[in-house]
């Protein structure tokens, strides 16, 4: 039994590894983004945030599905690679709430590239990190 | 066995040839011009392979056990035609290298020259081709008239020579190396109609000196790369059938089929995205119009690392104003990374003989491929 665990384990593993090849070249904000922010020291909530470029602007959501917070606007500077984006939605207890971050972008050019920076939510600000899955 | 044994860092700056033509992927991402390397030691290991020959040497190391290094060569169709053939090296040679060094820190090396015990000196780097002479023959035609891409019953030729190596817009001049690198970085704005966006990642693509090309680890070259790409390419035309396929003498001998009998094509919501998308064509005298949508954002389109999107549409006009011309004519429209349409061209010339084998995929020792 152990032996079919290790062997799965290895199938998956190469697997996992064989995925950044499905790299994607287009604009670097698309995608799905992964991470956590922290409200306080000690404290982490987690991140999912969808970003698609329709040629115009960046659409998308903050933790798109039933507490999915609608992407309101997004902006990124490629010269420094900087990002700034806002967001409306609902807290758990239903209550209006307003996300606006600024990160900066590095590692641009691999698949998993990440942006940190500076979460504010509710009037509550910490820092962020979210990595493109 | 002492002169194997010494590793000199060479202080006078070598007789540095120029770059790989056409290479799979760009030499100066991965080595560094700027440090040349001479190495004395014994082969251990020769790879005649492509997209690199590889060689394995231990350099002794005085009192201690000898280090390895693999030193990296252009494919074998570069080096025959600069006199190599594969019984050149053997296991057991002693050679002096002499290259430039990886810019990670590793024990590897990109030839410049190889000196072989007997004293011969090989050239290390790609050599092109000599451009076949004009035959200055007229335009070989189809028994409907159509120019003819293919060659003719009982003989053999393709398509090489790009007279341009990346896409820059037509009436535009900026000074680039054969992998698309700009000479002057403040030019970016001038090559294409770039959005802010992709302007920012074509800079940062051309600062990285293009070591995230996914033709470094052996993507396809589609779209306008494919008329680019190493080693030609060959078309294949079937009339009856009415289609007709670009079969690359790079990457991994890829493939586009373009089809010629009056389908539409596909709405593309509908469909996989891919490296060459969904072509249809038809002829207008003696052009052959192709449209093709339908691309994804897997690769890049251009030598260089121009941005695209899943909005990209191409419209090339292909035409032989001679025998030895094919004339290459593309408009992009990609409202996703430009601000408007814009077009480009280039021709490539016949080359008389078949197609060398040539699979990227074959011995790709890219260092950025775990990486990516």
């Amino acid at each position: 039994m152990g032996r079919r665990v290790l062997l799965l384990s290895s199938i998956v593993a190469a697997a996992l590894a064989a995925l950044p090849l499905l790299a994607q070249e287009g604009h670097p904000l698309s995608g799905t983004w992964h991470g956590e922010w922290h409200p306080a020291p000690g404290q982490k909530t987690s991140i999912v945030a969808y970003m698609k470029w329709d040629n115009k602007a960046i659409i998308g959501a903050i933790n798109p599905g039933p507490r999915s917070m609608p992407l309101k606007s997004v902006t990124l500077d490629a010269s420094l690679w900087t990002v700034h984006f806002e967001a409306d939605g609902k807290d758990q207890a239903g209550n209006a709430v307003h996300v606006s971050a600024d990160g900066k972008m590095e590692d641009i050019g691999s698949y998993n590239r990440t942006i940190s920076g500076t979460w504010t939510q509710g009037g509550v600000k910490g820092d962020f990190k979210i990595r493109r899955d | 066995m002492k002169q194997y044994g010494t590793v000199l860092a060479s202080i006078a700056s070598l007789a540095l040839a120029v770059a790989p033509i056409l290479a799979h992927h760009s030499e100066s991402a991965q080595y560094d011009e700027k440090k040349p390397v001479t190495l004395k030691g014994v082969v251990t290991r020769f790879e005649w392979n492509n997209p690199h020959v590889s060689i394995y040497i231990d350099v002794a190391a005085s009192g201690g056990e000898p280090t390895h290094w693999l030193l990296e060569f252009p494919s074998t169709i570069e080096l025959r035609r600069a006199g190599w053939t594969r019984e050149l090296i053997n296991v057991g040679d002693p050679v002096t290298f002499e290259g430039i060094l990886a810019r990670d820190g590793s024990k590897q090396a990109s030839a410049r020259t190889i000196t072989l015990a007997s004293g011969r000196k090989l050239a290390g780097v790609a050599k092109q081709a000599a451009l076949p002479k004009a035959t200055r023959m007229t335009t070989p035609r189809w028994p409907d008239g159509h120019p003819r891409f293919n060659p003719l019953p009982g003989e053999t030729g393709y398509w090489s020579f790009p007279s341009q190596l990346a896409l820059v817009e037509s009436n535009v001049t900026v000074k680039m190396n054969s992998d698309g690198i700009l000479a002057n970085i403040a030019d970016a704005g001038k090559v294409a109609p770039l959005q802010p966006w992709a302007k920012g990642l074509y800079e940062y693509r051309q600062k990285t000196l293009l070591r995230d090309d996914p033709m470094t680890y052996c993507l396809p070259p589609g779209g306008p790369r494919q008329f680019h790409a190493a080693n030609g390419l060959f078309i294949l035309e079937e009339p009856e059938r009415k289609r007709i396929f670009f079969m690359s003498g790079g990457g991994n001998r890829n493939w586009r089929m373009v089809m010629l009998d009056g389908r539409p094509l596909p709405n593309v919501e509908n469909e996989t995205p891919g490296y060459f998308g969904f072509s249809t064509g038809r002829w207008d005298g003696d052009t052959l119009n192709i449209t093709s949508t339908g691309y994804n954002e897997r690769f890049w389109f251009s030598n260089g690392g121009l941005p695209h999107t899943e909005s990209l549409k191409l419209t090339e006009k292909f035409s032989r104003p001679d025998f030895d011309t094919l004339k290459y004519e593309v408009t992009i429209d990609d409202a996703g990374a430009y601000t408007r349409p814009w077009n480009s061209g280039w021709t490539l010339r016949w080359v008389a003989g078949e197609i060398p084998e040539y699979f990227c995929d074959d011995n790709n020792r890219n260092p950025y491929q775990a990486t990516k």
